[in-house]
């Protein structure tokens, strides 16, 4: 639609020129240096020039067309000021409507010029968002929290997953790791331990003597075994035993963990029937030294008991002369206790496990291998698995089970570079120092893109297939993956950053005027803004409705503030709405009052956040020192006071932009519900935008954007998502791209799933520069 | 690697600077060889079982002290810990500057009770908070700049560029002594959206504290995770875990330095970062810090965290609390902390105050904002002297360990309505272990630069560096 427009504008141009004789013709070029650079001297640069640099501007920095390229945003903006007059300022010198039509005309086709680049993405960290659903996605685990201790992702270019400013500083590389084992402690439940081991087979410092299948002690001396325990809790040991009885009291079994007596248990059973003595042991996880000991030896003197000592209850009889204690171990059993049944994602992720046929070091290098290909979203190298497998043998090696090994290698995996960061395949260039990416990497690509999160099997089958360099394959990708639940991320992502929505978070509102602004509201104010957005993705609509339209979604709460009856319940509904005033983001209470004070609403703020969200220009910050708004309200009202402030050429040229705006907007509180007045004053919500437009209200404001900056608002919105996609900032040589998708977006409709698979086509999503091609990163 | 060497080699601990080796030798003779200095002093540390402290009010046995007090011959000195505190978008000036034979002014008045530790200053400059060409952006530089003396590179978006700040040259040199090197503390998370000031990225607005000029320190802002942080791997039974910890780090730092030597350019750079992480983890994992874990532990006060703050006084009071712990337990000797984000916004509504913090600081001279930003930053300096009070009611060798921090308060600009960056409100609070002679203003020469301060405390950290950011020369502060 840019582009069509900027023909229209150049044919009229073209017109003009002959009929005022400009000096320079239809057909001939202009160029930057010889017929520009001496206009934009004469009449721009008294105010943006080495002298004053009016709202930071400074027009002399470029000396080349190239130069001017590099800044294009602010060409256009300066194209737009150009032809709705309002630059030069009306007080300036003025130049000819040739000389003016000669400089709209250059910067219409200020357009990239140079060879085809697709620009090459650096090597891009999940941030919180991709993290916590990439894990969620991997492990199965739908509800993980992970990233919720992570400290916050740094923004740039107006996005929190922008690979430049996506740091890894040692804090978050330390809750990496804690993640990722707390998280596989989650996933991969351990079998429930058991061992038994037969007394007769115990090797090395065992006490007594082999019998048969039987140990038997007459001394004091412990039999012992060693193990892990995986979990801390109640364990059960069992042994098998008997005894030869002697003297007065019974043989004494003894139970020690890692040397500490813990349970003494009396053998009663004789040897021609052996019984099982059982007790529960509370232990600690890790490594664990069980001994049973034989405590009490006695061998009784060669003559019979001494009478008269009193008989214990239960106490054996009198043993019969010379006979001796022993104690008789046949097997010794640890039990830990009863596993929780094995969760979905342990379901998942245990594809292997060791038996007669498959040793325990080949059970996990299969279960490694499959799950850092899904982790690493590309096929996993036999040195990659290997290496992995050490981290398992090290396990092993200090008698870890076999599910706590393959965790600690899982452990790797999810603090490996190749997981947390996405780093896409050098492949080699094609003609122009570029690459298409490889079929893994656009799949993760498009699946960061809609989803923030890892493909999922059908995606990554068939990039495994070798079939996304197929369009139509991707095409119907994009749209199943549109479909999908997860493409909310899109909202939460794109759309919620895009339109700042994440700041309603934080916003705070003064509660002695605004009482009323409770959780509850808060949050029907973002759901209002999200569902909006996540309904036109999801209903195909036009992208122009973000600007105007007769719905919107409100539940009880947020339609009480809007003064809208009839509708009840928490639950967000739609809701068509009478006139045009509410409709589209501009009438959205949580954008009203993110952009609003604390305590009032704010004209200048809310003009600025148009501009800035909306149509991608950025006015300068007011220059420190400035006068504020005399705050005595026997100034005059708002309007007065700021039109007051507006006298100061310096802060005009701003002001003139962003207020005209801010003041359509006025019939909206901090909180954005609708007034009609302001401490007993009508709101004046009339307003003129610079290039002459009139218009009264918020309805005839949007009206009125539509008509004059849609061009800029779908301009603006392309780049947006494009920046969003690709994770980096846009450079001229992306130019190109953003024109297709504005092309395509004209030509259907402005339909909301064209934008998104425009950006899926385009040239810089769908291929990378070469690492050696021209103007590789040094 | 010039402006690097020195934190690298903190880093990697060749040489324990000579303060600490004084420490060691001063305990058990020659044993306190160059790469045993760290270590040793943990040994020392383990001396000081079960001294349970109440809380941090309380006057109480420091594990040190006690530990100097079995050792009689032991001259040693309690460490010197260092702090910095930043406070957004400037001060009502005329409530801050002293003013000769006048008590404290309004926004110092809270500072009474400890007043003689503390050290006003006044007529330190940030130049490179200035916008120097680079256009508007002030309180990204306030605070990109706080603690680096280094321009910030504006940029929104990629290469984010400052410089190594004052902590984390501390933290590279000394940083290996303590459990933690240094913390990193604040109020607010990050910004959440667009850029965050005049095209400057939020990296500058949400950071004070750098690793390196490109990577900022982020910021713990829960109260619950500070306190896990220190005293992590505690729990019982965890020793085995932590040697096969090693065995998956190794295996990350193996594939990730095959894959950088694969990468160029930004590739690479960010793969380094990484790998920077990774060994600062794997030194902490294999340093006899983590074993002392669970005798910090016992000797830490009771604190009672709750899983979330609502208020902003109980949010600073915990991590003042946290603070001080960290001090008490040596944690850590180094840390940052933030009462808000560069151009913070927040509506202080519990000093009925209307309107947010930073659109106040633009006052105009107008009567009620300067009002009622002299509240906010006296509420801030409230908040600052309960902690300095709790400092000095902590017994530490023949003094308190008020005695032996070195607290720097200040903010990166003036006036918030001027946005200067020079004339700053600075204050350091503690006494350095003697070195610092508190109590009084000390008007050092208009234009100093605040880098002079921060070069003076490094020195007193046991950091001998020739210069830092832009300074000119240390400042006599005694």
């Amino acid at each position: 639609m840019f582009l069509l427009v900027a023909h229209r504008l150049n044919t009229r141009a073209g017109l003009l020129a002959l009929i005022l004789g400009a000096s320079v013709t239809a057909g001939e070029a202009i160029t930057f240096e010889r017929d520009v650079r001496p206009l934009v001297e004469t009449y721009c640069f008294p105010c943006h020039g080495p002298e004053k640099q009016k709202g930071d501007l400074n027009l002399s920095t470029f000396t080349t067309r190239d130069q001017a390229l590099k800044a294009s945003k602010i060409w256009r903006t300066a194209r737009h000021q150009l032809i709705s007059n309002e630059m030069p300022p009306a007080k300036s010198k003025q130049p000819t409507d040739a000389e003016r039509q000669l400089v709209v005309d250059w910067i219409a086709g200020l357009r990239y010029a140079g060879a085809r680049d697709p620009g090459r993405v650096t090597v891009r960290r999940l941030n919180r968002v991709e993290y916590t659903n990439t894990i969620r996605d991997l492990l199965a685990m739908p509800d993980a929290k992970p990233a919720e201790d992570f400290p916050s992702d740094d923004v740039g270019d107006g996005f929190d997953n922008i690979a430049e400013v996506l740091s890894l500083p040692p804090l978050l590389f330390e809750k990496y790791l804690d993640a990722a084992s707390d998280l596989l402690d989650l996933a991969i439940v351990s079998e429930q331990f058991s061992l038994k081991v037969e007394a007769e087979s115990i090797a090395g410092a065992a006490a007594g003597t082999v019998q048969g299948k039987e140990r038997v002690l007459t001394a004091v001396g412990d039999v012992g075994i060693a193990f892990t325990a995986a979990v801390d809790g109640s364990h059960t040991v069992r042994v098998r035993a008997a005894a030869d009885q002697a003297g007065n009291e019974p043989v004494k079994l003894t139970l020690k963990i890692d040397g500490v007596p813990v349970k003494e248990l009396p053998v009663m059973a004789g040897r021609s029937a052996p019984a099982t003595y059982t007790a529960s042991l509370m232990l600690k996880k890790g490594p664990r030294q069980l001994a049973v000991s034989f405590l009490n030896p006695f061998t009784e003197p060669a003559r019979p008991a001494a009478g008269g000592s009193p008989k214990r209850p239960g106490a054996p009889a009198a043993a019969p002369a010379g006979k001796t204690r022993a104690l008789v171990i046949d097997w010794i059993e640890v039990q830990g206790p009863p596993g929780p049944p094995p969760p979905e994602s342990h379901r998942r992720i245990m594809i292997a496990k060791p038996d007669a046929t498959l040793d325990k070091r080949a059970a996990a290098k299969q279960v490694i291998a499959a799950f850092a290909t899904r982790a690493f979203r590309k096929p996993v190298s036999e040195e990659q698995v290997e290496r992995l497998a050490k981290v398992f043998d090290a396990a092993d090696a200090k008698g870890q089970p076999y599910e706590e090994g393959v965790k600690l290698a899982l452990q790797a995996v999810l603090i490996s570079p190749r997981f947390l960061f996405r780093i896409e395949d050098d492949r080699p260039a094609e003609s122009n120092g570029a690459h298409r990416l490889s079929d893994f990497d656009l799949a993760a690509r498009l699946s960061y893109f809609l989803w923030s999160s890892m493909p999922d099997e059908p995606l990554a089958a068939l990039a495994r297939a070798g079939k996304l360099s197929d369009p139509a394959v991707v095409d119907a990708q994009v749209a199943r993956m549109l479909r999908s639940p997860k493409a909310r991320a899109l909202t939460d992502n794109f759309a919620e950053q895009w339109l700042t929505l994440r700041n309603l978070d934080t916003i705070e509102k003064d509660k002695v005027l605004f009482p009323d602004f409770d959780p509850a509201l808060r949050k029907a104010m973002g759901d209002e803004a999200a569902l909006f957005f996540e309904m036109l993705l999801r209903e195909d609509r036009s992208v122009l409705e973000l600007i105007d339209a007769d719905y919107t979604y409100v539940n009880a709460r947020l339609a009480k503030h809007y003064g809208i009856e009839g509708i009840t319940g928490t639950q967000m509904k739609k809701v068509q709405l009478p006139d045009h005033n509410r409709g589209g983001v501009l009438g959205m209470a949580g954008i009203l009052a993110i952009a609003a004070n604390p305590g009032r609403s704010n004209v200048p703020k809310r003009g600025k956040w148009v501009l800035e969200q909306l149509l991608g220009e950025s006015p300068p910050p007011p220059p420190p020192n400035v006068a504020e708004l005399p705050r005595d309200k026997t100034a005059g009202t708002l309007r007065e006071r700021l039109e007051k402030h507006r006298a100061d050429p310096g802060c005009a040229s701003c002001h003139k932009q962003m207020d005209p705006i801010g003041f359509g907007l006025e019939n909206f509180d901090a909180l954005g519900r609708w007034r009609t007045s302001e401490d007993g004053r009508a709101i004046d919500a009339s307003g003129v935008l610079p290039g002459g437009a009139r218009f009264s209200g918020p309805a005839e404001l949007k009206k009125v954007l539509l008509a004059t900056r849609q061009d800029a608002f779908v301009r603006n919105l392309a780049e947006r998502l494009l920046t969003y996609a690709l994770g980096r900032g846009l450079e001229p040589y992306d130019e190109p791209a953003v024109d297709g998708i504005t092309r395509a977006l004209a030509a259907n409709g402005y339909r909301a799933s064209v934008l998104i698979g425009e950006v899926v086509r385009s040239y810089p999503f769908q291929h990378r520069r070469a690492r050696s091609g021209a103007g590789a990163n040094p | 690697m010039s402006d690097t060497s020195g934190h690298e080699q903190g880093v990697r601990g060749a040489q324990p600077p000579a303060q600490q080796r004084a420490v060691g030798r001063s305990r058990n003779d020659g044993s306190a060889t160059g790469a045993d200095g760290p270590r040793f002093l943990d040994r020392r540390w383990r001396l000081s079982r079960r001294t349970l402290i109440r809380g941090v009010g309380a006057a109480i046995a420091l594990p040190w002290f006690e530990a100097m007090a079995a050792d009689p011959k032991a001259a040693g000195k309690p460490p010197v810990r260092m702090g910095f505190f930043f406070i957004p978008s400037g001060v009502n000036v005329p409530d801050w500057m002293p003013k000769p034979g006048a008590g404290l002014p309004f926004i110092l008045e809270p500072l009474k009770p400890v007043a003689d530790s503390v050290l006003i200053l006044t007529g330190l400059r940030q130049d490179k908070s200035r916008a120097n060409g680079d256009g508007a952006g002030d309180h990204a530089r306030e605070t990109g700049t706080f603690l680096t003396g280094v321009q910030c590179r504006k940029t929104s978006g990629t290469d984010i560029q400052t410089g190594i700040s004052v902590d984390q040259v501390a933290a590279g040199h000394v940083g290996a002594a303590t459990a933690l090197p240094s913390l990193e503390l604040g109020i607010e998370r990050g910004g959440a959206s667009g850029d965050c000031d005049s095209g400057y990225s939020c990296a500058y607005t949400s950071n004070i504290s750098w690793r390196s000029p490109t990577t900022p320190m982020a910021k713990e802002t829960k109260p619950k995770a500070v306190f896990d942080r220190m005293f992590r791997g505690t729990a019982p039974g965890s020793a085995g875990i932590d040697g096969l910890r090693r065995s998956v780090l190794d295996a990350v730092t193996e594939d990730a330095g095959k894959l950088k030597a694969g990468l160029g350019g930004n590739d690479a750079r960010k793969l380094e970062e990484y790998l920077d992480s990774v060994r600062a983890l794997e030194k902490r994992v294999a340093g006899t810090a983590q074993a002392a874990a669970s005798e910090r532990l016992a000797s830490a006060p009771k604190l009672d965290i709750p899983d979330k703050t609502v208020d902003y006084e109980q949010h600073v009071k915990l991590m003042f609390e946290l603070i001080a712990i960290a001090y008490q337990t040596d944690s850590t000797r180094i840390t940052t902390f933030m009462f808000g984000n560069g151009g913070s916004n927040r509506a202080y509504q519990n000093l009925g105050v209307m309107g947010g913090h930073h659109e106040l600081s633009h006052h105009g001279k107008d009567p009620a904002k300067l009002a009622s930003i002299r509240k906010i930053n006296r509420f801030h300096m409230e908040l600052f002297a309960g902690l300095l009070e709790k400092l000095k009611a902590v017994k530490e060798g023949s003094g308190t360990l008020l005695d032996n921090v070195m607290l720097c308060y200040g903010s990166g600009i003036g006036d918030g309505d001027r946005h200067n960056h020079d004339d700053l409100p600075y204050l350091l609070a503690g006494k350095g272990a003697g070195s610092i002679r508190s109590g009084r203003t000390l008007a050092v020469g208009k234009n100093t630069p605040a880098c002079d301060l921060y070069l003076s405390m490094l020195m007193r950290m046991g950091v001998n560096v020739p210069a830092f950011g832009d300074s000119k020369m240390p400042l006599d502060l005694l």
